[in-house]
């Protein structure tokens, strides 16, 4: 038994390091992103109607390929940026290319519905375009987009299974090796408890953060 | 202090120096929007100016250019055409860093406030100096004042969702006043409020017009509003101005139909009860002359019920109407039942209630069922 507790927690180990990398450059590179396709459309504040299309695009591409399908197509790149295509660290590079577009149009939906108005007010204060950026569309928009990342986070402890595939451990991974190939209904149903507890406690504190920040009740 | 807008405190206009000076020009101003393919014409050949210290009302029905015109003096809007001067300066080719300068001296607030949600009242308040690079202890000093003059003291460390809509205006007033403006923009500010917050938040913008010399101008679709608190009016139809003058004239003597339209919630239309027993020609000994009589409030005289009796005959009824008092002049309409050999004295009674023959109308005679 202590040899399954040791694969149980250095499974889980590598599952909290994939994600939280993973998540921390998803949510700094997709809020750019979402901030950029909020700013950029024709008659918004920075408007580039043809990088707005553009770079909506890429983004759509990225976001309709499959992630176990992104992470062998990745693998030239992947080396490039970590210097290996194997382990935790090479399993985190495909995981923030499919999570930055995604955290990116949650994002943009929390950026997009903060009212119109109160761009208008912060410019009539005498706000230039920094100041709406800063001072309205993302404090006004927070709330929204921490409910995003809560998404995004969970979303990525499921797509990390398929890390296996590249060796790179994790929870996922322990289930579908013992549980799923070798029948292992023990290991199995313990390594998916382990991924509700974590899945629960991310999306519990997430909403607590989400509300603490929101103002509007 | 360097947040505030040095062009609107300099630049007294150099002619007639007695004469109010005219602190928002309009020249010549239209505007088109391209709305689905077609061109509509929001603002045509607008030419008034609004001088320093008055409470200037603009009104018209929704879709009137109203909007348009107020936007176009901070220039969350561009003219098509034409200018807009604001303390004698044209704000158009200005940078970004410039037009946000000048925005400083004129503070805006809106129908539905505006506040953000994620910060609280002293927040908001203190939004326009923080942007302006204002030291915090000064904005302190200035959220405080700014509490005070709107009579919310008490909550300093709350936020907008907590507020009435009453307070929330307050706030969005206090926050419009941050930088000292010279002008005021009212965007229908009392449009989403309640008839008794109306009135506190009328009175509030009566106070900073006078104590702080700020001129207000508002925009409003309601009639009552311009009755309240303004000096002067401007009537807008389909983006044109078809009527401005003093509130009193506008209200006593509409000339345009658009205007008369407007009025019609106030006037005190004859009730049906009345409207069905009016006949053209006395039925029988008992009729009443039913006079019609418009106090248009020139003379600037009250009406005196003595003379009026004293011309009509003992007999008169007041069977309907009102009168108000709009800066300081007594106007409304008097229906009036009389005898009818009082049909031959009604240029006496004109002169009684000095207003012109013209303004006393025959509606008929009144049958007692």
């Amino acid at each position: 038994m202590p040899d399954f507790v040791d694969l149980y927690l250095t499974a889980t180990w590598q599952t909290l390091q994939m994600v939280s990398v993973s998540a921390l450059v998803s949510a700094l590179f997709g809020l750019a992103l979402a901030l950029l396709l909020v700013t950029t459309g024709p008659g918004d504040l920075y408007a580039r109607p043809w990088l707005n299309r553009g770079v909506g695009s890429v983004v759509n591409v990225f976001r309709s390929v499959p992630f176990i399908i992104l992470l062998v197509v990745l693998l030239p790149f992947t080396r490039l940026v970590v210097g290996t295509t194997i382990g935790v660290w090479a399993a985190a590079v495909p995981l923030s290319v499919a999570g930055i577009p995604f955290f990116a149009r949650i994002a943009e939906v929390s950026l997009r519905e903060v009212d119109r108005g109160l761009i208008e007010a912060v410019q009539a204060m005498g706000g230039r375009r920094r100041d709406v950026l800063w001072q309205v569309l993302l404090p006004e928009a927070l709330p929204g987009i921490v409910s995003g990342l809560t998404i995004t986070l969970v979303a990525m402890i499921g797509s990390s299974a398929m890390a296996g595939a590249v060796g790179a451990g994790g929870l996922g991974d322990v289930a579908i090796r013992y549980g799923y190939q070798r029948f292992d209904t023990q290991v199995m149903v313990s390594v998916l408890l382990g991924l509700i507890v974590l899945v629960s406690v991310v999306q519990t504190v997430g909403d607590a953060l989400a509300r603490r920040l929101n103002h509007r009740q | 202090m360097n947040a505030r807008a040095d062009i609107l405190l300099s630049t007294p206009p150099a002619a007639a120096p007695r004469e109010a000076e005219v602190l928002v020009e309009f020249q010549q101003l239209s505007r088109q929007f391209q709305a689905g393919g077609r061109s509509v014409q929001a603002l045509q050949e607008v030419e008034f100016g609004i001088q320093r210290g008055e409470i200037f009302g603009i009104i018209g029905r929704s879709g009137a250019g109203k909007s348009t015109l107020l936007r176009i003096i901070n220039r969350l809007e561009q003219p098509s055409s034409g200018r807009v001067l604001v303390g004698g300066r044209d704000l158009s080719g200005l940078n970004e860093a410039q037009l946000a300068q000048a925005r400083r001296g004129i503070g805006m607030i809106f129908q539905h406030f505006n506040l953000l949600s994620s910060r609280t009242v002293a927040q908001n308040i203190g939004l326009p100096l923080k942007i302006a690079g204002v030291a915090a202890v000064e904005i302190e000093q200035r959220v405080d004042e700014l509490l005070r003059l709107v009579g919310l003291e008490g909550k300093r460390d709350v936020y907008p969702a907590r507020l009435s809509g009453g307070q929330k205006q307050r706030v969005g007033i206090a926050r419009a006043l941050a930088h000292r403006p010279d002008i005021l923009l009212c965007d229908e500010a009392t449009s989403a409020l309640d008839p008794e917050t109306t009135q506190s938040i009328l009175a509030l913008l009566r106070d900073i017009n006078r104590q702080l010399n700020v001129t207000v101008v508002l925009i409003t679709h309601e009639m009552a509003v311009i009755r309240e608190i303004c000096d002067r009016v401007a009537v807008l139809e389909a983006g044109r101005v078809v009527e401005l003058g003093p509130v009193w004239q506008v209200f006593g003597a509409p000339q345009a139909e658009a205007t008369r339209a407007l009025l019609a919630s106030l006037v005190h239309e004859l009730p049906p009860d009345v409207q069905g027993r009016i006949a053209s020609e006395p039925a029988t000994a008992q009729s009443e002359l039913l006079l019609d009589v418009r106090l248009d409030g020139v003379s600037g005289q009250d009406p005196a019920l003595g003379p009026l009796v004293a011309a009509l005959g003992p007999a008169t009824r007041l069977l309907h109407g009102g009168v108000e008092r709009i800066q300081g002049r007594a106007q409304g309409r008097l229906v009036l039942a009389c005898a009818p050999q009082s049909r031959n004295r009604l240029g006496d009674l004109a002169r009684q209630l000095a207003v012109p023959v013209g303004n006393i109308r025959i509606l008929g005679y009144l049958d007692h069922a």
